[in-house]
């Protein structure tokens, strides 16, 4: 399968927008592939991986995978 | 009688907390001096003097007593709150749940040992202090002034300052909103001079109990009975009788009359802002008498000082505890912390929904004394002025979140207000972190730094056993 096909396949949520006034969020999080374990990760980093240019690694177990097989995303909307 | 709680039950009951100063201390400026200093030190010892020297260089029989409430941990032991930090849930369900007083004789209150009359009575031999460099004079800072609302009978107490001005005539400043204030209107709009009688020196239980925010009209009394955890013993009033009654536990009661429309010069005086009140014009009282203990002990606050905030601004936590709790659930502790006087509050919220900061700090910026509020989530300790920085100078966008509201009331005598202003502006400020949108995930925003508990617990044994006193302090 190739890795533009995988992407379609990540359990990513994406935070509300909601009204100006309200706090949404400010980061990317990550749940590991292999642990399940979360760590947060740059709005740009996750753009790349989920273009297939990039992977994550996971700071807990260090596995390294790419964006589709990540267990959950939880993803901040861009303003 | 035993077994009551007094001053002198405090005191045995803190001793390993007091501190006497050896030799004799001038009622003029150095035992204001003492406070000063142990504030500076961050060390806040109750403080009795035994040789307080008057103006004219003799020493007082009566032993000075201040610093009582500067301690916040200890002010809270001694009304029965084991945390400090829980004051305000506390104190919320203290003053929900009042412990009315009970009336004793004349024979059975101690404050009634000694009684002077007429021309019997001298306020200059009181061990009054002069605090500051522009006080005018001598005054009282730890009378309970207390009147009754004539309309109804409903007395009312609160601690308002005394100039003493001669044998028999002090000033007494009272602002005019204050509940007494309106009691003084009412008999002066009567064609009557009011009555009044002050009390000073109680265990703190019963001083800081006696300053709870009440509506009008209210007694405090039952407030007091709450926080001392048994009903307070009263006695009536040598001059004005049961219509306004006064702890029989009292060190001094002094007792007179504020006659109708008189007005005189009243300060320069300290301010709970830190800084010296204007001279004004304030009525004055006529004392008819004074009762005392046998061996009385005068009670001082230092106007300015952490002493005298500490215990109104946790009153304070506990009523404004309340006014959140009617918008949400969540608030689970507050602080008023000295640092910002009687106008700042840190709230902290446990898990709030969308909006409820928001909520909450609407709900506590009606409170009149309040000018900024801050909200923010558990992980932060509100004791601890370095998070609190923290939290705003990293979880905070000013335009987002901060709302400033103009023309409410506040208190009048803010040193940032222009001259004649009636209304002040506030600002509420949520410093809370956005809240995680899904089961199981973590909060959408920076992890705190963090290291191992096993690492920490190592660490703090490792420092506790070292030898720091070279360590730089900053």
């Amino acid at each position: 399968m190739s890795k533009a096909n995988k992407q379609n396949t990540a359990n990513v949520k994406y935070l509300g927008v909601g009204h100006w006034r309200e706090k949404r969020g400010t980061v990317n999080w990550v749940s590991c592939a292999a642990c399940g374990d979360w760590f947060h990760v740059e709005a740009r980093l996750t753009v790349e991986a989920e273009a297939g240019r990039a992977h994550f690694q996971c700071p807990h177990c260090q596995h390294e995978f790419e964006f589709a097989d990540a267990r959950e995303l939880v993803l901040v909307p861009s303003s | 009688m035993t077994g009551v709680r007094d001053l002198r039950s405090f005191l045995a009951e803190c001793d390993a907390s007091v501190w006497r100063p050896n030799g004799a201390f001038a009622v003029e400026h150095e035992i204001t001096a003492l406070q000063h200093a142990s504030d500076r030190a961050g060390r806040y010892p109750v403080i009795l003097i035994e040789q307080p020297q008057m103006p004219d260089g003799g020493i007082s029989e009566i032993p000075v007593l201040c610093n009582m409430t500067a301690s916040r941990a200890l002010t809270a032991q001694m009304i029965g709150v084991d945390d400090h930090r829980l004051a305000g849930p506390e104190l919320y369900q203290r003053i929900s749940n009042p412990i009315p007083p009970v009336t004793v004789a004349g024979n059975d209150a101690p404050v009634q040992d000694l009684v002077f009359e007429g021309e019997a009575c001298d306020l200059e031999k009181l061990p009054a202090l002069k605090q500051h460099i522009l006080d005018p004079g001598r005054y009282l800072t730890a009378a309970h002034a207390t009147t009754y609302d004539p309309d109804t009978g409903i007395d009312n107490s609160a601690i308002q300052r005394c100039w003493i001005k001669g044998a028999r005539k002090m000033s007494y400043y009272t602002v005019p909103s204050s509940h007494n204030a309106r009691n003084m209107r009412k008999f002066w709009q009567n064609g009557e001079d009011c009555p009044i009688a002050f009390w000073i020196g109680h265990h703190p239980a019963v001083s800081v109990g006696s300053q709870g925010k009440m509506d009008y009209p209210e007694s405090h009394w039952a407030t007091a009975g709450a926080f001392l955890g048994e009903p307070l013993r009263l006695v009536a009033s040598r001059t004005h009788g049961d219509k306004i009654m006064v702890p029989a536990e009292a060190e001094i009661v002094i007792e007179g009359w504020i006659p109708r429309d008189q007005i005189e010069l009243d300060g320069p005086f300290g301010e709970f802002h830190g800084y010296t009140g204007p001279q004004t014009l304030a009525p004055y009282c006529n004392v008819t008498a004074i009762t005392m203990r046998k061996d009385a002990i005068y009670h001082d606050y230092g106007s300015g000082l952490t002493d005298m905030i500490v215990p109104d601004n946790m009153m304070m936590e506990g009523k404004l505890f309340g006014m959140v709790r009617s918008v949400t659930p969540t608030i689970s502790k507050i602080h008023v912390p000295v640092s910002g006087r009687r106008f700042h509050a840190y709230l902290q919220l446990t898990n709030p929904m969308g909006g409820e900061a928001r909520d909450a700090l609407a709900a506590v910026l009606a409170y009149r004394r309040l000018k900024m509020a801050i909200v923010v989530d558990d992980d932060i300790d509100i004791f601890d002025e370095r998070e609190m920085n923290w939290a705003l100078s990293t979880r905070v966008q000013w335009e987002r979140d901060s709302f400033q509201l103009s023309g409410l009331s506040g208190s009048m005598i803010d040193p940032s207000l222009p001259s004649g202003a009636r209304t002040v502006s506030k600002i509420g400020i949520d410093a809370t972190l956005p809240q995680s949108e899904f089961p199981g995930a973590p909060k959408p925003t920076l992890p705190r730094l963090e290291v191992p508990k096993d690492a920490t617990r190592k660490a703090l044994s490792a420092i506790s056993g070292a030898n720091n006193s070279e360590w730089p302090e900053l």
